[in-house]
């Protein structure tokens, strides 16, 4: 093991460290509520308290002079008010680094150890509770969107699917819907617990390219009676034995009830292709368990970048590396030359109850007036509000919580002082230019339903002046995630120009060096005129909405709207964070 | 949420991560109430760890300060007074900012004006010309009347804009307060649930302290220059049939001259508002999981106490009415007068209408008016 003070090596002459180094753990810090148990109580636990590392440092010399030179170089590491301790463990073990405080040093004298030039020191610190890799992650950000799309299979038969259901044959069927499907089917009766059902093929696909794998999937249960589901059905892909990342999950507007999941391909060919639905059922007593059921409609290889009509409004997922939770870095940019307009930046943690909620509304709307299509919109249409558009949404994409509805809203005549109603009450001015506003927040779904109910949210807003059109309407829910909202003005990006469009936006979190929380927008591509927007005119503020993105691992959501730019870069540098011991 | 801090003169917002080497707050603890005098967004406040020396132009008396949820700003905004100043990291500031609401009440307040330096009873007059002197709200809504009530002729002193709205409110029956859009408006008390809390959960003891089922106001009648009495209610309510008569003396000849209809109508005020109940001694401590929605999903906090600003009534099941006898309602619905919650607790503390003073601030409180001075 090699362990370094800052960049002090303990571990070469003349120091030596004793064994018996204490790394400690991260404290959480645990908040005990009876609630309404009866017996017992739930303890919640939403954040960690620093560790203190404690450890024991010898130090030899050819003379007492030699330690106190080699003492000062050490206290020199200590006194310092933010450090590191980097521990290199050997063996091919990654090195880990502790994020450290100013520590506490205290000689244990001893008259032999003076004789034999040789002092004993006990260094304890306080360190942030999580050990962080040494280099950071980049990951890379997704391809520029492309417009090729290579369907794989329509599913208009069978040929060359095979089924297991929990790694057993399942015969594999087709059904001409519509929508067209192939699809397994477990068991009838199942017991609780996990399920697995896989559908397979060999395609001969070149992913060089197209990177995006897109499956068009469902999930169905029939028979039994009396029994839930623990969590949503999770789809996974492997492309050649190989885990494929997933990097986005939509609904599908058109066909209810069916999921859009995208995976990344990073090989140039995808041969073998499997999907793998995973259910966890319970069965009550005296209850039977369903005939599990996955459909998949439809497979294709594409290099357009996931989108909610246009590729100004992306839903993409970010792994996030490590075992414990991180700040990360949020970089969202243009390679174009004009800023990013309006940027709304919301992050949400990947659990089971949030892998098909999409904080987009137009593609849930049943109902409404007239949809037009509009260059300017970022959902591609624009449609009148009038006496009401209504808004369909299943329960299983609506995770409950308080919600904050937000509109991106113009006039199609003149400057109107416009009343909404509805899931809520607001009025607002409306320009004829596009304009995104913050309309109010909710508690979502109206009624409690469990998991895997088949109930439907209904929002129905109006507005009292038929000249106000909506491009998007989102709902986001900031108990489970963060939003950030900046804007990056339209015009013509340049450097350090307040008044100008910036095509970059950072959003940082606090650290260690820099302990509070940034937001800066730009223009060069090596970060070096990133600056904080405030606004040309006295109370204009450009920083609409602020809240520290989190990210936690193994997977992040990422949402995010560019009203001016299409097709934004975004990217997450981030340390990936351990308990202890650094994986990589 | 998120702390934001915009000059007196409107001309710099900054959000709290911006000011100091941290841009961290802590211990932010909300109150937002409904009851006598200006409701909604009542108190915040917060530490915040600063280095020794440090100054910062917008952590001083008069700026204004915003609870924000990203974009969206919880309740109206608020007056910051006077910091604590801490000596260091380990010793940080202390910070309290006062509601918009409650900058026209209580003692060096806001006094009506018409504009000229002569007090007025007109209530648009008296917005407009504290809007007009710098007063920090939007405006007001369209529940605001025009017109003089009273007669500043007889009135013997100068009086709060708060006191005008109060009293006012009392003849219409309404609450007023600043809301979340910044406007001035008279709001009515909710009649039906908006959430529920589950059997169990809590318990609600009563008391008698002021305790009146009948309130008689003494006015000089604009018709006749009579002094008289209105009384409420016309007869024996089912409470007084219970637990007995008591009567509640309201004077109301600070207003000078007032018609027999507001009389009246200020004596149905002040009882539907204030009196005709026995009074509730403790206070409600509730999670997410006691208290839910009319649809059963749990109530996320940061929105109860913004909803309690606005007037929001709460069902509590599993317990008997008093009036069991007269409704054989086995829940008790109760408006809640104060909600208080501190940023990230899964913890509200919710007092209901009608909560009797125990403690020595709310004693103090209910003696010397503050609130409705």
């Amino acid at each position: 093991m090699r362990l370094l003070y800052g960049d002090l090596d303990l571990t070469d002459y003349p120091y030596l460290i004793e064994f018996g180094t204490d790394t400690d753990a991260p404290q959480n810090v645990y908040e005990t509520l009876a609630l309404l148990l009866q017996d017992g109580e739930v303890a919640l636990s939403s954040r960690a308290s620093n560790r203190t590392l404690q450890f024991n440092v010898l130090i030899e010399g050819a003379d007492l002079a030699e330690l106190a030179d080699a003492e000062a170089a050490l206290i020199l590491q200590s006194e310092r008010p933010m450090n590191t301790i980097t521990i290199d463990p050997g063996d091919f073990g990654a090195v880990g680094v502790y994020e450290t405080f100013r520590g506490q040093v205290t000689l244990a004298r001893d008259d032999n150890g003076e004789m034999a030039r040789l002092r004993r020191y006990t260094v304890t610190v306080q360190a942030l509770p999580f050990v962080r890799s040494a280099t950071e992650t980049v990951t890379a950000a997704l391809l520029a969107s492309g417009s090729t799309t290579t369907t794989l299979d329509t599913m208009g038969a069978a040929t060359g699917w095979t089924g297991l259901a929990d790694g057993a044959a399942a015969s594999v069927v087709n059904d001409t819907g519509p929508p067209t499907t192939n699809s397994v089917s477990s068991p009838a009766a199942l017991a609780a617990g996990v399920h697995t059902l896989t559908l397979q093929k060999a395609f001969a696909a070149t992913t060089t390219s197209t990177k995006y794998l897109t499956v068009d999937w469902a999930s169905a249960s029939s028979g039994g009676s009396g029994y839930f589901f623990n969590r949503q059905p999770i789809l996974t892909a492997t492309g050649d034995g190989v885990a494929l990342p997933p990097v986005s999950t939509i609904p599908i507007p058109g066909t209810a009830g069916y999921t859009r999941s995208i995976f990344k391909v990073a090989a140039s060919s995808l041969a073998v292709t499997r999907f793998d639905a995973s259910f966890d059922i319970g069965v009550r007593v005296g209850g039977t368990g369903p005939t599990l059921k996955l459909l998949i409609d439809n497979v294709s290889i594409s290099d357009v970048k996931p989108s909610l009509g246009t590729t100004r409004q992306q839903q993409l997922t970010v792994a996030v590396d490590g075992s414990a939770r991180t700040a990360g870095s949020l970089l969202i940019e243009s390679t174009g030359t004009v800023g990013l307009g309006d940027v709304l930046a919301y992050t949400f943690p990947s659990t089971p109850e949030t892998t098909t909620y999409s904080p987009a509304l137009r593609q849930f709307r049943t109902a409404g007036n007239t949809v037009n299509s509009d260059a300017g919109a970022v959902s591609g249409s624009n449609e009148v509000i009038g006496l009401g558009v209504t808004l369909t949404i299943p329960h299983g994409q609506l995770p409950p919580g308080n919600y904050l509805l937000m509109g991106r809203m113009k006039s199609t005549t003149t400057t109107v002082s416009a009343d909404l109603f509805g899931p809520v009450e607001t009025t607002i001015s409306v320009t004829t230019a596009y304009q995104v506003y913050a309309l109010g927040r909710l508690i979502l779904p109206g009624r409690d339903t469990p998991i895997g109910s088949a109930a439907t949210q209904s929002l129905t807003i109006t507005c009292n002046e038929s000249a106000v059109v909506y491009d998007e309407f989102w709902l986001f829910n900031l108990d489970i995630g963060r939003l950030v909202w900046v804007d990056c003005l339209t015009g013509t990006s340049a450097p350090f120009s307040e008044g100008a469009g910036q095509r970059r936006v950072a959003i940082e979190p606090a650290s260690v060096s820099t302990p509070r929380p940034t937001l800066r927008t730009g223009h060069a591509t090596d970060d070096s005129d990133l600056f904080t927007p405030r606004g040309t005119t006295p109370g204009s503020v450009r920083i609409r909405g602020w809240q520290t993105p989190q990210f936690t691992p193994p997977v992040a959501n990422l949402f995010v709207v560019t009203t001016n730019v299409g097709d934004a870069a975004v990217s997450l540098r981030h340390f990936a964070r351990w308990h202890t011991n650094a994986a990589s | 949420m998120e702390l934001w801090f915009t000059s007196l003169d409107g001309t710099q917002r900054v959000p709290g991560y911006l000011i100091g080497p941290y841009g961290s707050w802590g211990d932010l603890q909300v109150t937002t109430r409904w009851g006598s005098g200006a409701c909604g967004m009542y108190e915040a406040s917060w530490s915040m760890p600063l280095p020794a020396g440090f100054a910062h132009p917008l952590l001083r008396r008069g700026t204004i300060v915003e609870l924000m949820d990203g974009p969206y700003r919880v309740g109206s905004p608020l007056l910051l007074s006077e910091p604590g100043v801490g000596t260091g990291f380990d010793d940080p500031w202390t910070l309290t900012a006062t509601g918009v609401g409650r900058e026209v009440e209580g003692e060096s307040a806001w006094y009506c004006d018409d504009g000229t330096g002569q007090t007025t009873t007109d209530l648009q007059v008296a917005v407009d010309s504290a809007l007009a002197n710098g007063l920090p709200w939007a405006g007001r809504d369209a529940s605001v009347p025009s017109g003089a009530f009273g007669n500043t002729e007889y009135a013997d002193d100068l009086r709060t804009i708060g006191a005008l709205f109060t009293d006012y409110g009392n003849i219409v029956g309404k609450r007023w307060g600043v809301g979340g859009d910044n406007l001035v408006g008279f709001h009515s008390d909710p009649t039906s649930p908006t959430y529920h809390v589950t059997p169990g959960a809590v318990a609600l003891g009563s008391a008698d302290d002021d305790y009146a089922t009948v309130v008689k106001v003494r006015y000089l009648d604009a018709a006749t220059s009579t002094l008289k009495t209105a009384f409420a209610p016309a007869s024996p309510s089912a409470v007084e049939t219970r637990f007995g008569r008591r009567e509640y003396p309201a004077p109301a000849t600070k207003l000078g001259a007032i018609n027999t209809s507001d009389a009246q109508n200020l004596a149905d005020g002040i009882l539907a508002k204030s009196k005709g109940r026995l009074a509730w001694t403790n206070s409600l401590s509730l999670t997410s999981n006691e208290l839910l929605t009319a649809g059963g999903v749990p109530a996320s906090l940061s929105k109860v106490v913004e909803d309690v600003g606005n007037g929001c009534m709460v069902r509590l099941h599993g317990l008997f009415d008093d009036l069991l006898e007269f409704t054989g309602n086995t829940y008790i619905d109760v408006v809640i007068g104060e909600a208080k919650w501190t940023d990230g607790a899964s913890v509200i503390d919710l007092s209901p209408l009608g909560l009797a003073p125990r403690n020595l601030a709310a004693v103090v409180e209910s003696i010397t008016g503050i609130a409705a001075a």
